[in-house]
């Protein structure tokens, strides 16, 4: 992936399918806005699911794609984030809406002292750290007295009248929350990248060396992409507290759910772009609807596609697209074209 | 009162003998081939699996299972290397990471299938509950201590191995330098494909202890994971010996947790280690 | 020259990705012939000794040992036909003892002790370090070993990458003292030198490259210097 060839080989974009491309994310778009008012419980239920899924996934790839780092453990803030939203909402004073922020707040603030201990290892080594302090995360929130200790607690019917009197506008309250989150998880983080950190970043992932000799402080960078991840990752554990309206250790901690999954469909849609993210989300929510829920199949095949992924383009599914379209439709790039 | 506190380490220190087992393949993956590989535990138990459908549904004794198994597992070793790890070595961090995670999962789950979600173990007759009595209520197992026993031996035999062999030297060529190693021509994708495999025969043994000495299910690999590498950064990589050290200050950690209160066994040595990360985190031992 | 060459290469092309390194490159030696290939920085000269060894991109053209084809061959393989490389900048193994470095320039046994004595009575310094570790050895030492793993090999052709660099002028004095005792053996020799000078003395022949082709070759004796300084720095 040398400078020369990028430069040298890149056809003129077809314009077509970047427009093409440009006009379904858009579509996506309107459609997750109308979404409230068109579409029945169930189907803003897998909404919620979908857009969860896609904002830990977004996640999971700025650390892994564009800050170098292979988080195991990101399903810790996740579940700090549900515990700290049950913590909130228990009392029956603190609205749900509110109590989601704060809960974002309460893993940003977990987040700080992680760091200190994780980021004292480097590459794989970090990346068991971090399954390794999800562990303790796990076990410690199963000790907890006044959360439920190992087998969890349901959060008060209090907190989901709070959200709407009917099943529906309740559906209709959590489906506005993850949309909220996770808009502003794309928004920012689009940003970011686009900002001198996200240069910064990118630079880094280019080549360490140079970026360093630079004056590019690249733990302090690392260190900054993890902890702008913990919030949105707290928040998307409150919502779905919300939304299962029970936390328990496994289930709000899902090593599966929160990290398995993601992996997954980030390293199949494409890592390091901003489309692959969204084009694994779908390809995962397309494959359960299409193999039902045959989990252990359904695991192995999640798997062996990862694999053969990374045997055959590691940057996955979109880097395979993208070739054949010469463009990012979700620009990020400074003016030189990368691959 | 120190009867039980000396119970309670030479638990420990037994228990150490068990994780430095699990622990010896993946310190040769990490140091050899620069491979930290997720799979790891789940190699384990996939071992301890095909332990259990020898014994039970071949028939055949543990002892002859065993011989049966290391070919295996060495074969998977080397195979794993040539087939897929030695395609993505030269792309970078992530991708062998990524596809030892998937193979992880794939274990997990193809074991589930196979063998449902049931906790196994093997007998061993007398050997499990034989043991001696040191002093007033102190006990220690037969079993525990030759886990120990065979730790201990292993890793001398390994070390012997590597410092003292042809095969060893290369090794050691191989995970100093990949890129002089092929100038000079060194077969360096063979030499890691007969690291894996070594690991792989390691494995088997560590397999073995493990259904002797505990409980397994298709989803424990990952726990297995993590001790191995607790073990291994906690001993630092510079020495094999580092291994056996780490191990007992692992299983001493747990030991006292587990004395305190049972469900603490594991966060005990959780904390210990990342306390050991924020203090020392090139472990306890320098390099050779 | 009289004799049939061991090596001959012809339209040699080498490319790292879209970069081109090498381009139409023709280059022989004979058995027992020193031939020298001179460059400035960046001209291929490594390159062109890597991608005799398959250690160098994609490379096409052809490259003949003995008249066998060995371009695309890998690199054990071509070693064990014959060529071996003194890499750049020594290249030990640092932890590995002096008599396990050499040991690992080939495989074979018994075959191997006795190419070390050999070794070892070419160059006795080396004797005395044979148990000491390759990375508390000095640069000369180093270059000594080097070479000695590279011989380990039994080669035809020895490749010489840079083998003065960062070494004093006494140092590297001594190691070019050692080159006509590989010679006399039959030998052929390549070096690659920054120190043009002492290349052109050292050897019967060169080869000039600038920007990946060959812009001058000849014997050492029959150009003047503005010749080749005009090939090495492509001034008109």
């Amino acid at each position: 992936m040398d400078v020369a060839s990028t430069i040298a080989a890149d056809p003129s974009p077809r314009l077509a399918p970047v427009a093409l491309g440009r006009a379904v994310v858009g579509a996506l778009i309107v459609v997750a806005v109308v979404a409230p008012w068109t579409l029945y419980a169930n189907a803003l239920q897998l909404g919620v699911q979908f857009l969860c899924l896609l904002t830990v996934a977004l996640m999971w790839n700025l650390l892994a794609g564009y800050a170098d780092i292979l988080s195991l453990g990101q399903h810790m803030f996740v579940g700090v984030g549900a515990y700290a939203c049950y913590g909130f909402v228990r009392d029956g004073v603190m609205a749900p809406q509110v109590a989601v922020p704060l809960a974002g707040a309460i893993a940003l603030a977990a987040a700080v002292p992680v760091t200190f201990v994780v980021f004292r290892l480097r590459a794989a080594y970090l990346a068991v750290g971090t399954w390794v302090v999800a562990e303790v995360f796990m076990l410690v929130a199963g000790r907890i007295p006044g959360f439920g200790l190992g087998t969890g607690t349901s959060l008060p019917l209090a907190a989901a009248r709070a959200m709407g009197r009917t099943a529906d506008s309740r559906a209709v309250s959590i489906y506005l929350l993850a949309l909220g989150v996770c808009a502003l998880a794309w928004v920012g983080s689009w940003l970011l990248l686009r900002s001198r950190h996200g240069l910064a970043l990118m630079a880094v992932r280019d080549n360490e060396e140079a970026a360093s000799s630079l004056g590019v402080n690249l733990l302090r960078t690392r260190i900054g992409v993890f902890l702008w991840t913990t919030p949105f990752l707290g928040m998307i554990g409150a919502i779905a507290a919300l939304q299962k309206m029970r936390i328990s250790p496994p289930a709000s901690f899902g090593f599966l759910d929160w990290t398995v999954y993601v992996i997954f469909v980030v390293v199949i849609g494409g890592i390091g772009s901003f489309e692959g993210p969204l084009i694994g989300t779908v390809v995962y929510f397309g494959l359960r609807q299409m193999l039902g829920d045959y989990g252990t199949w359904y695991l192995i095949l999640l798997g062996a596609l990862s694999v053969a992924v990374m045997l055959v383009e590691p940057r996955g599914l979109w880097a395979l697209l993208r070739r054949w379209i010469g463009r990012d439709i979700i620009p990020i790039a400074h003016g030189v074209p990368r691959l | 009162m120190t009867a039980l506190l000396l119970n309670i380490l030479i638990q420990g220190v037994l228990l150490g003998g068990l994780y430095a087992l699990f622990a010896i393949g993946l310190a040769l993956s990490v140091g050899v081939v620069r491979l930290v590989n997720i799979a790891h535990g789940d190699l384990i138990v996939l071992a301890s699996f095909g332990l259990l459908w020898l014994t039970q549904y071949a028939g055949l004794p543990l002892w002859a299972a065993f011989l049966a198994l290391v070919p295996v597992m060495s074969g998977l070793g080397y195979g794993l290397q040539q087939g897929l790890l030695r395609r993505v070595a030269d792309k970078g961090l992530l991708p062998p990471l990524l596809v030892t995670f998937g193979i992880s999962i794939i274990i997990q789950n193809g074991l589930l299938e196979a063998f449902g979600a049931d906790t196994r173990s093997f007998a061993s007759g007398a050997l499990q509950t034989a043991s001696w009595r040191l002093t007033e209520g102190v006990y220690v197992g037969a079993l525990p201590l030759l886990t120990l026993a065979v730790a201990v031996c292993l890793i001398f035999a390994i070390d012997r191995l590597i410092y003292a062999s042809h095969f060893g030297a290369r090794l050691r060529a191989v995970s100093e330098g990949p890129a002089t190693a092929s100038l000079i021509g060194l077969p360096v994708d063979r030499v890691y494909g007969l690291a894996l495999a070594l690991v792989g025969a390691t494995i088997s043994i560590a397999a073995l202890f493990l259904g002797l000495r505990m409980n397994f299910d298709p989803l424990s690999g990952p726990a297995r994971l993590i001790v191995a590498f607790e073990v291994i950064v906690l001993g630092g990589l510079g020495n094999l010996w580092g291994i056996l050290a780490g191990g007992i200050l692992l299983g001493v950690a747990q030991s006292v947790g587990g004395a305190v209160d049972a469900p603490l066994q594991v966060l005990a040595g959780h904390l210990v280690f990342l306390f050991l990360i924020l203090l020392r985190p090139q472990g306890l031992f320098r390099k050779n | 020259m009289t004799t049939e060459p061991v090596l001959a290469v012809s339209s040699l092309s080498a490319s790292y990705g879209k970069f081109r390194a090498l381009t139409d490159v023709d280059f022989d030696i004979a058995p027992g012939e020193i031939v020298a290939v001179i460059g400035a920085n960046g001209a291929g000269k490594s390159t062109l000794l890597r991608s005799l060894i398959n250690q160098a991109g994609s490379a096409t053209g052809s490259v003949r040992l003995d008249g066998k084809e060995i371009l695309g061959l890998p690199t054990a393989e071509i070693i064990h036909r014959g060529i071996a490389l003194v890499p750049e900048g020594r290249r030990l193994f640092p932890s590995l003892t002096v008599d396990e470095n050499l040991r690992l320039g080939w495989e074979v046994g018994r075959r191997a002790s006795a190419r070390a004595e050999d070794f070892f009575n070419l160059f006795p310094i080396a004797a005395e370090l044979r148990p000491r570790q390759a990375g508390a050895l000095s640069g000369g030492q180093q270059q000594i070993v080097a070479f000695g793993r590279a011989l380990m090999a039994d080669p035809r052709v020895l490749l010489c990458d840079e083998i003065s660099l960062g070494l004093a002028p006494r140092v590297v004095d001594e190691i070019y003292a050692v080159l006509p005792k590989l010679q006399a053996r039959g030998l052929a020799i390549v070096i690659v030198e920054r120190d043009v000078k002492r290349a052109l003395k050292a050897a019967s022949r060169f080869y000039c490259l600038l920007e990946g082709r060959v812009s001058l070759a000849g014997s050492c004796r029959d150009n003047t210097r503005a010749d080749v300084s005009h090939a090495y720095f492509g001034s008109h």
